[in-house]
């Protein structure tokens, strides 16, 4: 026993490098985490971003203001709508155009969509990491109908180059609205399917509870915005405390994380938080649906877009956080700078400060939680 | 009665052989093909958008499976063939020269998208961006769009399909009537 | 387009002015309201650390949003965005930097999401930033060369092995076609122009005929 006992005394160990590589099942694009591990928990995690780096500032200094919506639209392609929207809304601003209401209407329709199309996917994909395969299927059958409509409004399944300055490009027919009021009512019957299918898991509430906790002080030092901080306890969210649009017309709550089945700010409560959402913006679609009358959906805009010198930064709710747009203008064609404030690439570099301590499945985990989109993180 | 024999015999009108016999005849050219093409794995190697095309393809609706490429590989090792799917940034150009060193033979190479083929709409001032992924790997099939949709990805695997169909063992692999 | 922020409370200037300006006078932090867009607070470039600790410190922006940089022909202007989720506030810092030697101080140990965004503003701007603890490049590989946001940037031929802008892919025969038929349309439309002068000069000639006529008519 003594002879083992100093046997085991003069191993050595040493921590293991562990690459989970740009290409990887489980980092939802091409993001590289370098992990230094001690057997199976985490000691350190360095992300390496940049796989994706599409030069898009470059390219926005080239095109004019209506060029550069299909570029906008291609760096979160999950969520293209807002990403135009947000865009759009910091041009319109230093351009000081009145948007006529029934285009209000539609981009509001449309982002919320878009919203839940997006909240879909990140069930369906946070599912597949987490070893469940069907609620991927059944996230994208209703996924399918979204992207149908928005193919007959706007030609394009993915990235539609909708929303313009000055209002949308395309009108929505009475048909086309009759058929999201039935989508809402089967959208409702789905959720309660999910909820019942995945949330009262007690495989997946065992593998998500106390996993990851963001608290609020973590979430403000790391400037994490949308889902996160909204499941860390703090009810921040711009469509309500920033009403831009037509939003202050609506009556929605904002679903805030509670420590539902863990602690406050883990990744359960990120992924109830997401599920809410979209009952949240089900709600929005059927005011939007009452609400909407006949009238422009385009304002008269100059044909060559000038803007006047100066700069603005202007912020609006994704589905993954606040996306700011910081655009400085010497009253030309084009903008002399446009600086993208993307929520996911501040949400990466808050990685490391949680990683250490876990296993590496519970690293998978939480990464999956925090959604990234790595066109987003890269531009 | 009807029953008295176990297997009703089933004459294949082409060869005039029963098949009940468990014999075909056909060349070994074409045996290797039929089972190539009808159970090629793709690696999972979504890079940007047209990746969630990818998977919309590999959903229920537009189904990927009935054509045999069911399980997507995450290692190159088992796979046969990588769907480049979105845009090839320099950084990651060295890795995917890697990962196609790393798949066995024989493997084919899909390029899906206007990044892919040829730098798609970030060809005039991507300075970060490689200006189509066969300058790096040879590529079989082309499939244009941005995003391209899952029709027109099942169309490239049909055309990936018909080419493997046309190989020779003996010869050279792409000397054939396509 | 509802403006309730503005009524809510618009960045209250003077009292950050006034209030930098009184705890670290060689701030020298200006502002000038302007009427389209947002309004930015000048800084000097050396206490850009303390300004930033006394704003949070003093009024709580506990948020860093951004920061980012800009390429002038004289300059370069690095912006701090910060904001205040319980008072619902928002400002702009701006320094100038020259841009021979830009080099500022790091903030990434007030605010931790400072370390990606000031590696990124190195990256496409190569602005140092001292006491940093990450410092290195963010988006483009560790050996790139250059520091592509800036105006002046060409783009490199190649990187390694692999060319980066291929002659058969860069559509330069659609380009300069596309620029020859302008300038072939432009000729076109000059030559029009003067033949139309030259057939209306006859015309001129006889209007001054006809009010000559008619001045000598009126005369008589």
């Amino acid at each position: 026993m003594n002879e083992n006992f100093s046997n085991q005394e003069k191993l050595k160990t040493d921590l293991l490098t562990i690459n989970m590589g740009p290409q990887h099942p489980a980092t939802h694009g091409v993001l590289r985490v370098e992990i230094k591990t001690d057997s199976e928990i985490v000691v350190q995690a360095i992300p390496h971003i940049g796989y994706l780096h599409r030069c898009f500032e470059k390219h926005a200094e080239n095109l004019d203001y209506r060029g550069i919506i299909p570029f906008v639209d291609r760096m979160d392609y999950l969520a293209a709508m807002s990403m135009e929207w947000g865009y759009v809304l910091a041009v319109e601003k230093m351009l000081k155009t009145e948007i006529p209401l029934r285009a209000e209407y539609i981009r509001v329709l449309v982002c919320e969509l878009q919203r839940i199309a997006s909240h879909l996917m990140f069930f369906g994909t946070y599912l597949i990491d987490l070893g469940a395969f069907s609620p991927f299927l059944y996230a994208f059958q209703k996924r399918e109908w979204i992207l149908r409509l928005f193919e007959e409004l706007s030609g394009a399944r993915l990235l539609y180059n909708y929303i313009w300055i000055g209002g949308v490009w395309n009108d929505i027919t009475d048909q086309q609205l009759k058929g999201i009021e039935k989508f809402c009512h089967e959208m409702d019957l789905e959720i309660a399917k999910y909820h019942k299918l995945v949330s009262g898991n007690s495989i997946l509430i065992n593998r998500l509870k106390n996993v990851g906790v963001m608290d609020q002080n973590l979430c403000f030092d790391y400037g994490l915005t949308g889902p996160i901080l909204r499941a860390a306890g703090v009810k921040w969210d711009l469509r309500k405390n920033r009403p831009y649009s037509i939003y202050d017309k609506f009556n929605f709550e904002i679903p805030v994380g509670e420590g539902f089945k863990g602690t406050l700010g883990d990744c359960y409560d990120r992924y109830m938080v997401r599920m809410l959402e979209m009952e949240e913006s089900l709600k929005i679609i059927r005011q939007c649906l009452e609400g909407i009358e006949a009238g422009d959906i385009q304002a008269k805009v100059a044909k060559n877009i000038k803007l006047p010198a100066g700069e603005i930064y202007s912020k609006s709710e994704c589905p993954r956080g606040e996306l700011g747009y910081h655009l400085i203008s010497d009253g030309g064609k084009t903008p002399y700078r446009l600086k993208i404030k993307s929520s996911c690439f501040t949400h990466v570099s808050a990685l490391p400060a949680v990683a250490a301590g876990q296993l590496i499945a519970d690293f998978v985990a939480t990464i999956g939680s925090i959604d990234i989109v790595l066109g987003e993180v890269d531009r | 009665m009807q029953y008295d024999e176990p297997y009703q015999s089933v004459e294949s009108s082409e060869k005039g052989i029963r098949m009940q016999d468990g014999i075909i005849l056909t060349t070994v050219d074409e045996f290797l093909n039929w089972g190539r093409k009808n159970s090629l794995w793709p690696m999972t190697f979504g890079l940007a958008c047209c990746a969630i095309e990818m998977m919309a393809t590999g959903a229920s609706k537009y189904d990927l499976e009935r054509f045999g490429c069911g399980a997507f590989m995450a290692t190159p090792r088992r796979a046969d063939l990588m769907i480049v799917a979105g845009t090839v940034t320099l950084k990651m150009a060295t890795r995917i020269e890697t990962l196609f060193s790393q798949m066995p033979e024989p493997k084919y190479v899909i390029s899906m998208g206007s990044c892919a083929n040829k730098g798609g709409p970030y060809w005039q001032h991507g300075y970060h961006v490689l200006k189509g992924v066969d300058e790096i790997v040879p590529v079989d099939v082309y499939v244009p769009g941005c995003p391209p949709r899952p029709e027109a990805l099942l169309d490239g695997f049909i055309t990936l399909q018909k080419k493997i169909a046309n190989e020779r063992l003996l010869r050279d692999k792409w000397v054939a009537n396509v | 387009m509802n403006d309730s922020f503005v009524t809510n409370g618009w960045p209250m200037f003077s009292t950050y002015t006034d209030s930098i300006n009184k705890m670290i006078p060689e701030a020298k932090a200006i502002y000038e309201l302007r009427e389209v867009g947002d309004t930015p607070i000048d800084i000097e470039a050396e206490s850009v650390h303390p300004v930033c600790q006394h704003l949070k410190t003093q009024f709580g922006f506990h948020v860093l949003e951004v920061i980012t940089g800009c390429d002038y022909p004289d300059r370069i202007e690095v912006s701090y965005i910060l904001a205040n989720f319980t008072d619902n506030q928002e400002v702009i810092l701006k320094t100038k930097l020259s841009r021979e030697n830009p080099v500022v101080d790091s903030v990434s140990d007030i605010w931790s999401s400072a370390n990606f965004q000031e590696r990124e503003c190195f990256d496409m701007l190569g602005v140092h930033f001292n006491n940093h603890p990450d410092p290195r490049r963010i988006l483009c590989p560790d050996d790139w060369e250059g520091f592509p946001l800036r105006k002046d940037y060409k783009t490199q031929e190649r990187y390694r092995h692999m060319i980066v802008n291929p002659e058969s892919k860069m559509n330069i025969e659609d380009r300069e076609f596309a620029n020859k038929q302008k300038a072939l349309e432009a000729k076109q439309k000059a030559l029009e122009k003067t033949k139309a002068d030259a057939m209306a000069e006859p015309k001129k000639v006889a209007e001054i005929v006809e009010d000559k006529k008619d001045d000598q008519g009126e005369k008589s």
